[in-house]
């Protein structure tokens, strides 16, 4: 017992203890912020920057004061009640390996200590010494991390500021404009972009980490309500962050763009941590959804733009949701879609029919429509295809089809025919096994074992469309309600006007091109009006509209309008548009 | 006549457990957020107790310069780590204080407490339970 006391005084004393430098300073080690030696000569560095030529080398120094300083690398030996923190370090020598790189990247670091603004820094050889005398499992992240941390660090994300956001009440303005000056990461300069955001093994920022985290910093700010939702969209959005970045950092370059479509996409469709409508970004699918005012549980779908009035009639006739897309579902219109079906009818059971190509392509379309409804909170219980290989007889499979892709087969090897890849080739495939079909897909002989397989498929648009209403109403059958006797609609008397019109597309400017596609587009929605182009190389046409009275003759002619200016505006074109009663040229739209 | 050393020597050595405590600084989150670790000096903290906030549960170690740091370790898991440590002490179930900070306390049923650096007083930072520990260890 008495050993002990006598150590413990023994240590008690010890940093007091009289020291002599080379050129016979004195000096305590407790003034001593570290060891190290300077082109091979151990020196001792002190508070007060002072450094002392030490007589000994590192290693006696290690030794005689073991409990009161550790040596972290080769040439560092720091006093331990001096050691504030640890920062990762970056070594900027040589290029290693990048699997060794990685591995020293978790393990090295460096320590700051109280005295000194010389970062020390922790080998790989040492570093566990350092995690055992403070019982940490790394140097790298604060351990025992939180949940919520731990899967934020997984995903490249740091929510720095979280506890002042928490306290922080939006509407107090200074507050909020404080805050907003310590931790806007659009306002950070480059250094402390640096220190944040740095790459390993090179001295730069890793631009898509900055990204990710602006992008995440404004979900939170938006939520909190300290942040204005974005009135545009996604690009908007970027040249909202571009702007006041280049104020500060400049990090991010006008090339970095697609960096950022894709982080956000990536952050709401893969990390779920969010959804485009938090941001309030403007559905640009809007004009091509409604929801149903008797049946709004039941959704009514195509792949196909040009099927919006098709759709819609038939949607409104029978009161159910409609949707059209264009082609794959939009996340975003998936969200709003969805959103507005919840407010009409909550958690009830969805039905979805569906138009959608009969290829894999169509068939895609329609799983991820219905996927994206369930990933938005949707029960869907019954998807019924209104176009499937039934409703075709052989007859017009053999006119209609069209070929999905092509390959060449032998025992089990498979080469895909240019244009197709292997990719469509292995989608084709499973399609074709789903669909169970021979009538889509045929197999010639090539000679040398080789055969050459063909799948096809048909487009929506040649199936009939009175079948698919009639299926349509069948399948809504076991669903519908029962009709009230009494109530019998207003019969409205119906009128045909002949109209003329002027239509130019041309292209929003000389960069730009899509003038040919927007024009087959409309051409496709004007032959639904039964429009008649009068001459090939003019823009004059001629088309018959059915109304009740002036107000929905206004109604359908400025629908039209705007379809075509939407399908124009799609592919990069505008529009002008001028039609006139042929009847009464003085009525004119 | 009972020998006496024993008990002086362990009475000695406790004194120089309180001079020169075996443990100096603790892991904790560090405030800027470029750094990994932070290691805060025990003798800066007057009090560490649990917090909960958006549904967190965490603990924060207040300094006397009012700065507070957190760790995810719960308040029993800490107390076990620094047992050694004789400045601090469990005071109830949710505070371990430094005796060496207390620079005030209330008498009443349980026992409010003043700290160095701090400005208002902690409310019943000494439960009843904790009581006479704490009034043993303090004078």
């Amino acid at each position: 017992m008495s050993g002990e006391v006598e150590r413990r005084i023994k240590r008690l004393f010890l940093l007091e203890k009289p020291l002599f430098s080379r050129n016979g300073e004195v000096f305590q080690a407790k003034d001593i912020v570290y060891f190290t030696a300077e082109q091979g000569q151990p020196i001792a560095i002190a508070e007060n920057g002072k450094k002392y030529e030490l007589v000994q080398n590192l290693n006696f120094y290690e030794k005689e004061y073991e409990e009161f300083f550790l040596r972290v690398h080769r040439s560092f030996v720091v006093a331990l009640d001096r050691i504030d923190g640890v920062f990762r370090r970056f070594p900027t020598g040589p290029k290693r390996k990048i699997a060794r790189a990685l591995v020293e990247a978790r393990e090295e670091s460096e320590l700051v200590l109280r005295g000194t603004e010389t970062r020390i820094p922790v080998s790989l050889a040492h570093s566990a010494k350092v995690r055992k005398l403070f019982e940490i499992k790394s140097l790298r992240y604060f351990t025992p991390e939180h949940p919520e941390d731990k899967k934020l660090r997984g995903l490249g994300l740091q929510d720095f500021d979280r506890r002042e956001l928490f306290s922080l009440d939006p509407a107090d303005k200074p507050a909020v404009e404080a805050f907003k000056k310590k931790w806007d990461i659009k306002g950070f300069q480059k250094t402390r972009m640096l220190s944040l955001f740095r790459q390993i093994e090179t001295n730069e920022i890793d631009k898509k980490r900055v990204i990710k985290n602006i992008i995440y910093q404004m979900f939170r700010w938006i939520k909190k309500g300290i942040e204005p939702p974005s009135d545009g969209n996604i690009r908007s959005l970027w040249y909202r962050i571009k702007s006041v970045l280049s104020q500060n950092s400049d990090v991010l370059a006008p090339g970095d763009v697609d960096t950022f479509y894709n982080t956000l996409q990536e952050m709401i469709e893969d990390m779920n941590l969010f959804r485009y409508k938090d941001f309030g970004f403007m559905d640009m699918n809007e004009p091509y959804r409604g929801i149903g005012a008797t049946k709004p549980e039941i959704i009514l779908a195509s792949e196909k733009i040009g099927h919006f009035f098709f759709i819609k009639k038939m949607a409104m006739d029978a009161g159910v949701s409609f949707i059209c897309m264009k082609g794959e579902p939009a996340a975003i219109s998936l969200e709003y879609f969805a959103d507005d079906l919840k407010t009409a009818c909550g958690d009830k059971e969805k039905t979805v029919f569906c138009i959608s190509d009969l290829n894999p392509a169509g068939y895609s379309i329609e799983r991820n429509l219905v996927g994206g409804l369930q990933k938005n909170g949707h029960q869907v219980g019954r998807v019924v295809k209104l176009v499937d290989p039934t409703i075709f007889s052989d007859e017009e499979v053999s006119l209609v089809r069209t070929p999905v892709v092509t390959y060449e087969e032998k025992g089990a090897t498979t080469k895909p025919v240019k244009p197709a890849r292997m990719s469509q080739v292995t989608k084709g495939r499973a399609w074709i096994a789903a669909l169970n079909d021979n009538r889509f897909i045929s197999v010639k002989d090539k000679g040398g074992g080789w055969k050459v397989v063909t799948i096809w498929g048909i487009e929506s648009d040649a199936a009939d469309r009175a079948v698919i209403t009639k299926r349509f109403l069948d399948g809504l059958e076991p669903t519908r309600r029962k009709p009230e006797p009494e109530k019998k609609p207003e019969k409205k008397t119906e009128n045909t006007i002949r109209l003329g019109m002027w239509l130019d597309v041309q292209n929003n400017n000389k960069f730009v091109r899509g003038r040919k596609r927007a024009m087959e587009d409309i051409d496709d929605v004007l032959q639904r009006y039964g429009c008649r182009r009068l001459h090939k190389d003019r823009n004059e046409y001629e088309l018959t509209m059915s109304y009740t009275d002036d107000a929905d003759l206004d109604r359908s002619i400025y629908d039209m309008i705007g379809e075509i200016n939407s399908l124009a505006d799609m592919r990069h074109c505008c529009i002008e548009c001028d039609l006139w009663a042929l009847d009464d040229t003085d009525r004119r739209w | 006549m009972p020998k006496r050393t024993p008990d002086t020597t362990e009475e000695m050595l406790e004194r120089l457990r309180y001079l020169d405590p075996p443990i100096k600084k603790f892991p904790v989150m560090p405030l800027d957020p470029a750094m990994a670790v932070c290691f805060l000096d025990l003798k800066d903290v007057c009090y560490i107790t649990t917090k909960a906030e958006q549904g967190r549960e965490e603990t924060m170690f207040m300094t006397t310069r009012k700065e507070a740091y957190y760790s995810n370790l719960r308040l029993s898991q800490i107390e076990e780590k620094i047992k050694a440590h004789p400045h601090f002490m469990r005071t109830s179930k949710y505070y371990l204080v430094n005796l060496t900070k207390i620079r005030g306390l209330k008498v009443s049923s349980a026992r409010d407490l003043w700290f160095e650096g701090l400005d208002g007083p902690v409310v019943n930072a000494v439960s009843s339970a904790f009581l006479a520990d704490f009034e043993k260890r303090f004078k």
